[in-house]
């Protein structure tokens, strides 16, 4: 499995097989549609927490800060996704696709996991201790897992 | 309110406001490393600080990570959202 390494200067470099590159394209095209075709709040979970509320004792609060902060937010994410995604399409050697980030290329990155990560624990149905549900499908379990992985070690690598 | 003469008007209006919290909350998914890295990136706390807000987060349930004006939480708050924390403001002493 591939980890990110320190590239100086607050950036990080990582070289990832072809499998991982199309595991994590999709998964960032996935998000971007996800956060741009979001219909109303609480028909589905993951969105619930990738918006959440700014106010949780008062809905008219919360409503309007909803209101006010919603639109940049998911614009904040949609361009995180997509950065992530652009950065995934350098140069391949040796079968491999080299990724070198500054430090606003890890701070997307570092996002984009973020989002990513809670909307599969949405999917999986983490429970609030973190127990991932056995009885949940494999394959997203480890791809969850996996992105944990990686994004630990994207924060080692920027963590001087 | 004598020290507050040669302040700007805004600053005293703030000082006389009820202050507001944001409080960052414990969830099953955000990496404690990320967590600290935030605190630090974006409130500018030196690592024990990070850390400590951090472990209080993850042992109580919640920590509140700023205080001040319901303005600034709100930016906080904001903020904190777009790291992908689950972060919410309410008054001081709600």
């Amino acid at each position: 499995m591939s980890r990110f390494e320190s590239a100086g200067a607050g950036g990080a470099t990582a070289r990832f097989a072809a499998g991982e590159v199309r595991i994590l394209s999709d998964l960032a095209r996935q998000l971007a549609d996800l956060v741009e075709n979001r219909t109303d709040h609480g028909s589905d979970p993951a969105i619930e927490r990738l918006f959440p509320d700014g106010y949780r004792k008062n809905a008219d609060d919360a409503a309007e800060f909803r209101r006010y902060t919603e639109g940049d937010l998911a614009d904040g994410k949609v361009r995180n996704a997509r950065t992530v995604l652009a950065s995934l399409s350098g140069p391949t050697r040796r079968w491999r696709t080299h990724v070198t980030l500054d430090a606003a290329g890890v701070g997307s990155w570092l996002r984009t996991l973020t989002d990513l990560r809670l909307t599969l624990a949405a999917r999986l149905g983490v429970e609030r201790d973190g127990t991932v549900p056995s009885s949940s499908d494999a394959v997203t379990r480890a791809i969850y897992e996996w992105l944990g992985y990686l994004q630990e070690t994207l924060v080692e690598a920027i963590d001087t | 309110m004598v020290d507050t003469l040669d302040r700007p008007e805004t600053e005293q209006l703030s000082a006389l406001d009820q202050p507001w919290v944001t409080l960052v909350w414990d969830d099953p998914v955000n990496l404690m490393s990320y967590v600290s890295w935030v605190f630090r990136s974006y409130f500018g706390f030196d690592r024990t600080e990070a850390t400590r807000l951090m472990l209080l987060v993850h042992t109580e349930g919640r920590a509140v990570v700023a205080t001040g004006g319901r303005e600034e939480m709100e930016r906080h708050v904001e903020a904190m959202h777009g790291f992908g924390l689950w972060a919410s403001m309410q008054k001081a002493d709600a």
